[in-house]
């Protein structure tokens, strides 16, 4: 990591004057970070102005090696209007190279509604999250302790453009703050941490800066989550999600106390925590939580008509670097879910994401099993995913299932938004089970009677 | 439930309600009831064990039922060869175990067959469902032998009123709830299977049956150590009837045909192999094998000699050679060391006490106590009373198949009392021969009532069925109140019938249907309370420590830690090895300096010990100390009982031992115990599972950490600290290895199954 | 600039921190704790030759409120070095269970006491395994092994050269070595000169080692008053330098006296009482120096990597062995010479086959390059084995490696398929089923 810092920080000073691109500058900079939880939301405004003369349609964000690997989503929108009547435009914002980029910096590119004509300004919002960017430090804490980390980014604004202004503000969850690398003018208001205003920096210019804070909010991992959604067409949906959960904040070392846990509750093992909340759909019901060996009993079931509530325990409390796997199933009402599209076909609209809240999902798995016998199976995300399909066996099943499975890295609860499923289902199909059992019960009494009348028979 | 416990007379009913205008010729009707009654009955077997799942969840129960839930999960994943050949070094570190050949794989077949029989109906079940649902589907079928046993013995009529009481006999469903995935639950089925078979061969003599009963003993012999009982009981019957002088050509041939057959195909099972030749638990049936050659030979004899003298100086001559060649084979047998010795479990069953002083890990078990009179109540209830009932219209009609009933009957009361456990055993046979006594009482007071009213002419199933098989139980009417006595006395046993339908169904719903895994208690409010803390522990063993981890704990919840920890375990409930055990419980019971360089020599990385004193769950480890004291100390003489006693008194609290205050077990049990208020009111320290204030409060520990510890503490897991980095402390690791080494020269499986168990094994 | 160099150097304190990798042992980065700066100019000669060879000292008064060995739970140092024997108790956040830990953590110790040493240094000696002399006024006295010197009487400066023999430790070069002709024509060491406390090891505790012990007529008591009661310590039971390895390798050295450190006694030269020879240097700077390499980690250490195991003609490891295979074993061992690591060579490094006791023990042999190699044949017993090397030598840091490897049985088809012996009994069988038909049919 260090190194890593340092030789982009060599780097950058390498680059540090090569061309600017020439007709864009960013006027005002504005980046609010917030630190509160293990998922850092990094809330960016840029006055945008072309100083060329070429009307310009795209404006790009730079990224470092570091960000981009833990980058889990990048908004951007278009404001208008004054403080009272803000309107946002949400652009659509693509990965995107650039020539002159330093090495290993990546590239977004924001493409605006209106090319930005000469002498023009606007403002973007961006909105980006990084996941696993703190780092803990000390490593290994025990169970008194309380969870430091670094924070690792630059005071200076990595851009492609000439910036005229900025400032940067660091949210910190609470008021103790260890250390904080001073890059005047810098200053610290409680929880907030301020540098800039800096003026006139040239394109690529980047200043590390490292804080060093108290973070206690569970940094709830879950390393994969396979989330399987079942549709039947006599009226269920039902989903399977096996999790595997880690603590991913700084390693648990020594003893665990349950004494010290049980009666000075808070003031030890301040890091760890013990519930986790998924927020289901609602009319949500037959909610289920086990794992390898059993069922969990504990969890509480809060339902509205507007969404349902899973307060989820794991067997433990989870500590840093523990790990727990479970699995939630549930059921939901089809016609929620299941919806006919105009040509015929069928489609079903769900959530892509984690329902738990507050947690970052590093290989998300979404399996969709349609019912037995559909066909041309397509799949509309919100968002670039692996896919493919398989073939699954259930229950009294001849041909087997097709599975659509859709696979994401590093996902957050940003991502929770609806996809679709199109695909098209003959419903004769649905008759095709209970025939079978019919006729096999069938079969069973013809096979009795006869029984019956040659049992006479020979007692005769 | 009450209503369809006790069919017989609710068939009846069923038979009034039906209306004139149907039909029927009376076999049909007669048969359609039978088999409606019958079909009834398997339900209900099946539904009254199923009052676990309802009450907790579909899981495995206890202890032993985790390790064939391992194996099962083993077998449908690597396949039969694997599984044949199956060496697990997760259990009994460093020593391991080969599974394959050191079990009885019944159990784990029949299982794994179903399994793959719904896979292949596209039922896509899990292997676990299956074995929950094991036992109580056997229990089901075992009524229909029960009742095809009975018609062979007595009548259809009896054979219904033991399929009935033996559905939902406690006795049995004991061991057979659902989730309780044990060898009983298959055997009892084998066991009543092959008897029948047995008696139906030699009713009928045909080769066939036979046969049938020979696989029935195989089946047997490869699903529990019990099949020695039926070695035993078989050739005792046969010998009973020679000496009755019922010898026959029918049973010429049933027994050689079985025990022959039967003796060939159980020696392919591994575990048993040369038993039936070499150890002298077999060594009776065949001695009756021959003995039956020499009674056919004398046969052939006697046809060839008319004079009757010569015959008898040649019997003479021939009887006594032929037992002096049977002693002198047996002799030799012995004395060469071909014929093992009885063992000494086996003396424990015919000497209740013997356990006690010789083998403290067969006593240490609860199930091993000799039982008392409530138990029996509690597991028999009416069929107590009715047992010898029985047993006297046993001896009225006595046929060959009576009399094999009645030795059945009587052995298995006999073991019942030695050892708790064995109730399972008898229960059958006391079934059986209650129902005869049930069915031919009702029967005889249904002719008195029918005797001037033809109105119920159909009368009852049995009443017709068996008209001219039962010509006895003449009745005169004479006497005028003699029918409504015959009322009185009907409705008297219909009333007791119906008690022990609500007897056993509330003894299944209370005592018999909890998986001891999980706690319920009754809360303050009188709400139920989970006690979850054993998958607790185990789940965190399984996610929090490393893969190759060993795990030290008491021998109980070995089999539980590999199937649910997923780790490796020191020793577990296949108690073969009784030295290991006794070093685990040197370790518990010596201070801590010393268990420390016991653990360092086993690799042991984590202790685990129950502890009840928050919850007052009473059958923790400290409850269960003193035996390890004694087992430790059987092996290793510097363990001595005494010193964990104050004048014979097992105290915890201030007044203990000096000792007992320090040894790892009481810190393990106790550390940071002290400061913990369990009660409003009581002392911090107060252990609500003794109800006394501890007497060690500052337990310090030195070469352990608390590493886990439940929410309720029933479970706590210590991790065994690397040795001291700077200062040396030297260990006698040479004294420790011999010890240790023991097993690995005299190592020679005697029996991998539960010491209860191989009390029948032997 | 300047705020981009501050930036970088936070960003490197985990680089700093992180002390002692195993792939370069030696230390780098060496605290050393004064009671007062007079030392650091007055025992300059032995800071010199730690700076020369590549430490870099950040020299701290003991009582310094700002001194701390570790932050964040990681350690800023790599070893320490306490020349402040009167100090009562350290500044900052460090105390005696402070530089335990250091130690337990594996890094390297080096404590020099002298007479009146505090209760604070004593007890670290006394955790580290060796016990000073309760005596504070005690001194090591040698009334026929002391060195003659300007101040006569002064029978506490003794000259001591009774060296532990081990060139691991003590380095191969003898000890500066003057030919010189009395009755015995032999070489002899220049002694070591040596003024303080003695102390006593535990002769149980195997982790110490006494590196310079008094000689036989040596006593330890308090020079100023009479000898009243018989001294606590007296003869070559007593230890001058002391030198402890732990079994996590961190290693530590105790010495009874700081002055033997100091330019001083590096410098003057000395002629033990009663032998004419008179050697102008003391042995105390070879000496010290080619201790203080030993216990930095520039000599002795060892490391084993790459252990190989499988089956004789199979290349990769099996995850189980069958009783009676024949396998083949391997490790590289290599020394770390201070630079780099090289081959280490001897012929006594062992192997064990270990089930609770060695089941199968062979000695290595070795190719010259670092690789130890033999094969063996598994025994007739299953179970969960582990291939154990526990090599602990004199002045070596100890080898323990071990690795878990269960062994099956035979499977039920591999055992032979005719039996011998039982020849009779097919021929029997076969023959009954041939001549069967002849009756039946």
């Amino acid at each position: 990591m260090a190194v890593l810092t340092l030789l982009l920080f060599l780097s950058f000073l390498s680059i540090a004057h090569s061309s600017p691109s020439p007709h864009l500058q960013i006027a005002n900079a504005e980046r609010r970070i917030d630190l509160a939880s293990h998922i850092i939301k990094v809330y960016l405004t840029l006055k945008v102005e072309n100083l060329g003369t070429s009307p310009a349609s795209e404006v790009h964000l730079a990224f470092s090696p570091t960000e981009v690997e833990h980058l889990a989503i990048v908004k951007a929108a278009a404001t208008s209007g004054k403080r009272k009547k803000k309107t946002y435009v949400p652009l659509d914002v693509k990965s995107a190279e650039l020539p002159d980029g330093p090495n290993g910096t990546k590239f977004f590119s924001i493409t605006l509604l209106t090319p930005l004509s000469k002498g023009e300004t606007t403002t973007l919002e961006v909105l980006y999250i990084l996941t696993h960017s703190l780092e803990p430090f000390p490593v290994e804490i025990s169970q008194s302790e309380s969870q430091l980390v670094y924070f690792r980014d630059s005071a200076i604004l990595l851009s492609p453009y000439h910036v005229k202004q900025q400032t940067t503000f660091i949210k910190t969850p609470s008021t103790r703050v260890e250390s904080f690398t001073v890059v005047d003018p810098t200053n610290r208001a409680g929880k907030e941490l301020k540098y800039g205003p800096y003026d006139n920096h040239p394109p690529y210019s980047y200043s590390p800066v490292l804080v060093h804070f108290e973070n206690n909010s569970p940094f709830a991992v879950v390393e994969e989550l396979e989330r399987e959604i079942e549709i039947s067409h006599w009226g269920n949906l039902q989903v399977t999600e096996r999790y595997s959960l880690v603590h991913a904040g700084a390693r648990h070392k020594g003893v665990f106390s349950r004494v010290d846990y049980q009666t000075r509750a808070g003031g030890t093992g301040v890091s760890s925590f013990k519930h986790l909340l998924a927020k289901l759909p609602p009319r949500v019901h037959s909610v289920y939580y086990r794992d390898g060996i059993g069922n969990i009993s504990s969890s509480h079931l809060r339902t509205d008509s507007r969404k349902s509530e899973l307060e989820i325990e794991p067997r433990y409390p989870l500590f840093g670097g523990w790990k727990a796997t479970f699995v939630i199933g549930y059921g939901l009402p089809l016609e929620d879910f299941l919806f006919e599209s105009p040509d015929g076909r069928r489609y079903l609209n769900f959530t892509f994401g984690c329902p738990l809240a507050e947690t970052v999902v590093d290989k998300l798995i979404v399996k969709v099993v349609l019912p037995e016998g559909s066909k041309d199976p397509t799949a509309v995300t919100p968002f670039e995913v692996e896919q493919h399909l398989e073939i699954k066996y259930s229950y009294l099943d001849v041909v087997g299932r097709t599975v659509v499975v859709l696979v994401k890295r590093n996902v957050v609860p940003e991502h929770n938004t609806p996809f679709q499923v199109y695909y098209s289902f003959n419903p004769i199909f649905m008759l095709a089970e209970p025939l079978m059992l019919v006729s096999t019960f069938f079969l069973l009494f013809l096979a009795s009677v006869a029984y019956l009348h040659i049992d006479l028979s020979i007692r005769k | 439930m009450v209503v369809t416990s006790k069919p017989s007379p609710m068939a009846l009913d069923l038979l009034h309600s039906l209306p004139k205008t149907l039909k029927l010729k009376t076999k049909q009707q007669e048969l359609l009831i039978r088999v409606a009654t019958l079909s009834l009955i398997y339900v209900l077997a099946f539904a009254t064990r199923l009052f676990s799942v309802l009450r907790y969840e579909s899981m495995i129960h206890e202890f032993d039922p985790y390790f064939n839930y391992r194996t099962t999960l083993f077998l449908t994943r690597h396949g039969f060869s694997e599984f044949w050949n199956w060496f697990d070094s997760e259990s009994w570190y460093p020593l391991g175990r080969i599974v394959g050949g050191t079990l009885y794989p019944g159990l784990m077949l029949t299982a794994a067959a179903i399994h793959s029989l719904l896979r292949f109906l596209r039922l896509a079940v899990h292997i676990r469902e299956v074995c929950v649902l094991t036992a109580p589907f056997f229990a089901s079928n075992t009524t229909l032998v029960a009742y095809f046993f009975a018609k062979e013995v007595w009548d259809s009529g009896a054979g219904l009123v033991a399929a009935a009481l033996i559905a939902v006999c406690p006795g049995y469903i004991s061991r057979s709830v659902a989730g309780s995935y044990d060898n009983e639950g298959v055997a009892i089925f084998a066991l009543l299977l092959t008897f029948y078979l047995f008696v139906k061969a030699v009713n009928t003599g045909s080769l066939a049956w036979a046969l049938a009963s020979a696989f029935g003993y195989f089946y047997m012999v490869s699903a529990w150590g019990g099949y020695v009982f039926i070695i035993n009981l078989v050739p005792l019957y046969v010998l009973v009837l020679l000496v009755t002088g019922r010898y026959s050509l029918r049973l010429y041939v049933a027994y050689n045909c079985m025990y022959v057959v039967g003796m060939l195909l159980a020696m392919q099972i591994r575990f048993v192999g040369f038993q039936h030749v070499q150890s002298g638990e077999h060594m009776a049936a065949m001695g009756v094998f021959f003995l039956l050659q020499v009674f056919f030979f004398l046969d052939w004899v006697r046809h060839l000699l008319s004079d009757t003298k010569l015959f008898q100086a040649f019997l003479r001559i021939t009887v006594t050679s032929a037992v002096a060649v049977g002693a002198v084979a047996l002799g030799v047998g012995m004395a060469s060391g071909y014929i093992s010795p009885w063992t000494g479990r086996f003396y424990s069953l015919l000497d209740p006490t013997y356990a006690k002083d010789h083998i403290p890990i067969i006593a240490s078990v609860s199930e091993h106590q000799p039982t008392a009179w409530s138990s029996f109540m509690f597991d028999f209830h009416i069929l107590l009373f009715l047992f010898p009932a029985g047993l006297y219209f046993c001896f009225k009609r006595l046929s060959d198949a009576t009399i094999f009933l009645v030795l059945y009957g009587l052995t298995s009361m006999y073991f019942a009392g030695v050892m708790v456990r064995l109730i399972l055993v008898a229960t059958p046979a006391v079934c059986l021969i209650s129902a005869i006594a049930v069915s031919a009482t009702v029967k005889n007071l249904t002719r008195l009532v029918r005797a001037k009213s033809p109105s119920v002419q159909s009368g009852s199933s049995k009443g017709t069925s068996t008209a001219k098989s039962s010509s006895k139980g003449v009745v005169d009417n004479s006497q005028p109140f003699q029918k409504n006595g015959a009322i009185v006395l009907l409705l008297g046993a219909f009333y007791l019938l119906s008690r022990y339908a609500i007897h056993c169904t509330w003894v299944t719903s209370e005592a018999y249907s909890s998986p001891s895994i999980v706690l319920a208690a009754r809360g303050a409010h009188g709400n139920r309370v989970i006690f979850d803390d054993y998958r607790e522990a185990y789940f965190w063993l399984r996610q929090n420590t490393p893969p190759d981890a060993k795990v030290m704990s008491w021998w109980d919840y070995g089999y539980q830690i590999t199937a649910m920890g997923n780790r490796t375990v020191i020793v577990d409930n296949n108690t073969w090895n009784n030295t290991h055990i006794a070093t685990v419980g040197r370790a518990m019971s010596s201070y801590e300096d010393e268990a420390y360089e016991i653990m360092r020599s086993l690799d042991v990385d984590y202790v685990l010990v129950v502890f009840g004193g928050v919850t007052g769950y009473s059958s923790d480890d400290i409850n269960k100390f003193l035996w390890m004291v004694r087992i430790g100390g059987g092996v290793f003489p510097v363990i001595k009982e005494p010193d964990y006693l104050v004048n014979g008194e097992y105290r915890v609290d201030k007044g203990a031992a000096p000792k007992m205050l320090n040894c790892l077990m009481y810190k393990l049990s106790y550390y940071r115990f002290g400061e913990l208020t369990t009660e409003y009111g009581k002392p911090p320290g107060y252990d609500r599972a003794r109800g006394v204030e501890i007497g060690n409060k500052d337990i310090k520990l030195e070469y352990l950490e608390e590493a886990f510890t439940t929410q309720n503490w029933i479970v706590r897991i210590y991790k065994v600290k690397p040795p001291k980095n700077r200062l040396w402390t030297n260990f006698e690791y040479v004294e420790l290895v011999e010890l240790l080494l023991l097993p690995l020269s005299s190592w020679k499986v005697i029996d991998p199954l539960r010491p209860e168990i191989n009390i029948l094994i032997v | 600039m300047s705020l981009k160099l501050i930036a970088v150097f936070l960003a490197l304190i985990p680089l700093l921190c992180s002390s002692f990798s195993p792939e370069t042992p030696s230390d780098r980065r060496v605290l050393v704790l004064l009671d007062d700066f007079a030392v650091k100019s007055s025992h300059s000669l032995f800071f010199n030759s730690l700076k020369s060879r590549g430490f870099d000292l950040h020299f701290h008064l003991a009582d310094d409120p700002k001194i701390a060995l570790q932050r964040y739970g990681q350690y800023l140092f790599d070893a320490l070095i306490l020349f402040s024997p009167t100090i009562e108790r350290f500044g900052g956040s460090v105390d005696a269970a402070a530089i335990l830990d250091f130690v337990d953590s594996g890094h390297d110790l080096i404590v020099a006491a002298d007479s009146n040493a505090s209760d604070l240094i004593r007890e670290i000696a006394t955790e580290c395994g060796v016990d000073f002399d309760e005596d504070p006024a005690a001194m090591v006295v040698d009334h026929s092994g002391y060195a003659v010197s300007a101040t006569e009487g002064d029978h506490t400066l003794i000259a001591s050269d009774d060296f532990i023999k081990s060139d691991v430790i003590l380095g191969s070069k003898k000890i500066e070595a003057t030919f010189f002709s009395d009755f015995s024509g032999y070489m002899r060491q220049a002694p070591v000169l040596f003024q303080g406390i003695g102390h006593s090891v535990n002769p149980t505790n195997s982790l110490v080692l006494k590196v310079l012990s008094a000689s036989p007529s040596a006593f330890s008591a308090n020079p100023k008053s009479k000898v009243t009661s018989p001294p606590s310590l007296t003869g070559s039971s007593i230890s001058l330098v002391s030198v402890i390895q732990a079994r996590n390798n961190a290693r530590i050295l105790i010495s009874g006296s700081l002055s033997m450190f100091s330019n001083r006694f590096f410098r003057s030269g000395v002629q033990k009482v009663g032998s004419p020879t008179k050697h102008e240097k003391s042995g105390n700077e070879q000496f010290l120096n080619e201790l203080s390499k030993w216990v930095f980690h520039e000599r002795g250490h060892l490391k084993a990597v790459n252990v190989q195991h499988h089956k004789v003609g199979e290349v990769n490891e099996p995850a189980i062995y069958r009783i009676n295979d024949d396998l083949e074993y391997s490790v590289e061992v290599y020394e770390w010479s201070g630079t780099t690591w090289e081959p280490y060579v001897s012929d006594d490094v062992q192997v064990q086959f270990y089930m609770m006791s060695p089941y199968v023990l062979k000695t290595l042999s070795t190719d010259g390059k670092g690789r130890y190699f033999t094969s063996f044949k598994v025994p007739d017993v299953y179970g969960v084995f582990q291939f154990k090397v526990e090599y602990e030598k004199l002045g070596y840091t100890s080898i323990s490696l071990s690795k878990q490897i269960p062994v099956r049985p035979f499977r039920h088809n591999e055992y032979e398929r005719f039996i011998p012996a039982a020849y009779p009994y097919y021929g029997a069988a076969f023959s009954m089923v041939s001549i069967s038909p002849i009756f039946f049919g």
